[in-house]
């Protein structure tokens, strides 16, 4: 099983604005009459910190799910983030793109998948392999819309 | 002194951040309709395929299933360029994008070493943040920063991309390794008449006398002649540079750290621009926004961002540019941090005539363009400021109120969409 990426530009040509509901939401019961409805949100500024490094990508393959990363996902990528022990990151490996968890053990560089049913895979020196990019928002989509 | 930012291998090197496979292997981009090759890998070009080389006749040269051979992309070439240029745009001064993958600007130090230090870590930020290797070259002026960059790309023993020209010994030294029709500036016409008579390198031009060269060629190539001998001379065409982008900025006197105040410069620097760009009676296709802290000030926090919005139509409307202006700052803008100087650029120019109107565009621009030509009008009459917009936020929010200030001079005010009088 292989996972795939699709590679987005951003169009940002539109300012979406949003009212950004303060009040804190418990889990099961939302009551918007709680809250005041505060400032304004706007999306892009929300998710991408670094527009001249941030690119987007559409996620095929399930390797991820206990992330919450499924099939169908759209990854906000920061290429301008340092790459850290722990982060997910978009990577290029022997001729493909994939999103995993980066380990950085005594050994070497690990991808760390999370899904029981996908091995984990050792950076070797002989791969071509870069990372490419950090995964900093995951949006996804909860009506299949 | 003068930088020349250069993308090494544009085409191709953007081809390899979406397709990093591709790194390593003989790759050429072919124009779209006649299929010639328009850009190199360097491992196409050790091959010995030349620029221009129809697609059909690379196997002349090498067995063409070598060969990865990609159709040209211009979008994706232009939002990495983009992207290149809003980055250097946010960290240097005076940026004139000379092409899609090329731009002059002026260094920020006097000091050489400072100069050097500073454009190497912009190479590598370029390169981690874009993902396209670039080439930086700097001199006393932009010929001989042209030349710079072009050593800073190919000469294996520069590791960090760059490359500067400024002791005359090695001026001279690289003038006289540089064929007369390497020179940047020097068309095929010229190099043909210049090696007619036996002027075959930079050097020998460089020391032909200026007198000679005028009466016998032209004021330009005498321009040419003097910015080798590391004179600064203006040789951009400002006409062209004027075609691709225009740029409002200024540096603030002080550290500004209150939002309000860097987005009323914003403001301003927005209605200038889209002035400016009436005057010329040229439309932009996108409008950026960039701000950034004082890179000299160690002791602080520094933090520098810009972005770059598209238009849905081109317009010169002050009342478009200001809301992307703005819908940009607002996209980048931290609170926290002081900024030494912020900006506007507009690019992606076209004259005013040709616009192709969008058909999901729903504003008036027959409208749009009475009033700002209303405005254009009213202003050049009394004064440069009578008339000004007025963005809805400074309204709103963060906005202090304004209702004890004494009245201002006579003004009206414009908000986008909406007008209302003022006195």
């Amino acid at each position: 099983m292989k996972d795939q990426l699709e590679l987005h530009k951003i169009e940002d040509s539109e300012e979406i604005v949003l009212r950004f509901f303060e009040s804190r939401i418990q889990a099961g019961f939302p009551s918007p009459a709680q809250g005041m409805f505060g400032d304004t949100i706007d999306l892009n500024r929300e998710l991408i910190s670094n527009p001249a490094a941030t690119f987007c990508a559409r996620v095929i393959g399930n390797s991820m799910v206990d992330a919450g990363i499924n099939n169908g996902d759209l990854l906000i990528i920061d290429k301008s983030l340092e790459p850290h022990d722990g982060d997910i990151a978009v990577c290029f490996i022997d001729g493909d793109f994939t999103v995993k968890r980066i380990s950085v053990r005594s050994d070497g560089v690990y991808l760390i998948p999370a899904n029981k049913q996908f091995p984990e895979l050792h950076v070797s020196e002989e791969s071509n392999f870069q990372i490419w990019g950090i995964v900093s928002h995951v949006i996804k989509s909860l009506t299949g819309g | 002194m003068y930088g020349l930012i250069d993308c090494n291998n544009f085409f191709v090197s953007c081809e390899r951040v979406f397709n990093p496979a591709l790194n390593g292997r003989p790759v050429v981009v072919l124009s779209n309709n006649d299929g010639c090759v328009i850009a190199r890998s360097n491992e196409a070009k050790a091959l010995g395929i030349p620029m221009g080389c129809p697609a059909f006749q690379i196997k002349e040269y090498t067995n063409p299933r070598q060969v990865v051979q990609l159709s040209a992309r211009h979008i994706v070439y232009a939002d990495l360029s983009h992207r290149i240029m809003s980055i250097m745009g946010c960290e240097v001064e005076g940026l004139e994008v000379y092409s899609v993958d090329e731009a002059f600007f002026r260094t920020p130090y006097d000091d050489v070493e400072q100069n050097h230090k500073f454009l190497a870590r912009l190479v590598k930020k370029v390169h981690r943040y874009v993902g396209v290797p670039v080439s930086i070259g700097f001199a006393p002026s932009r010929s001989l920063a042209k030349i710079a960059s072009h050593i800073a790309k190919k000469d294996r023993r520069i590791t960090d991309g760059v490359y500067w020209l400024v002791r005359p010994e090695a001026i001279d030294i690289i003038l006289r390794r540089t064929p007369i029709a390497d020179v940047w500036g020097i068309g095929r016409r010229l190099a043909a008449s210049l090696m007619g008579r036996g002027i075959d390198t930079a050097y020998k031009f460089a020391q032909m006398p200026s007198g000679l060269v005028r009466a016998l060629y032209s004021v330009t190539a005498e321009r040419t002649q003097r910015e080798l001998r590391g004179e600064d001379c203006q040789v951009v065409n400002p006409v062209t540079i004027a075609h691709r982008s225009l740029m409002t900025s200024r540096t603030f006197g002080q550290l500004l750290t209150d939002r309000r105040e860097v987005q009323d410069a914003i403001v301003h620097f927005a209605q200038s621009t889209s002035r400016r760009l009436r005057d010329e009676h040229q439309v932009a296709t996108t409008v950026m926004t960039y701000v950034r802290g004082d890179h000299f000030r160690e002791d602080l926090p520094y933090y520098s961002n810009s972005c770059e919005m598209r238009l849905h139509t081109p317009s010169s409307s002050a009342m478009t540019i200001v809301h992307y202006a703005l819908v940009a700052f607002n996209a980048i803008f931290r609170e926290g941090y002081g900024y030494r100087k912020a900006g506007v650029m507009v690019s992606g120019l076209t004259p005013e005539s040709g616009v192709q109107l969008n058909v999901w565009d729903t504003e008036d621009h027959g409208r749009q363009r009475a009033l700002m030509q209303a405005i254009d009008g009213i202003n050049q009459r009394y004064s440069a400021h009578m008339v000004q917009l007025v963005p809805e936020t400074s309204q709103h929010s963060w906005a202090p109120r304004q209702s004890h200030l004494a009245p201002p001079s006579r003004t009206l005010r414009i908000y986008t969409g909406l007008i209302d009088y003022e006195s």
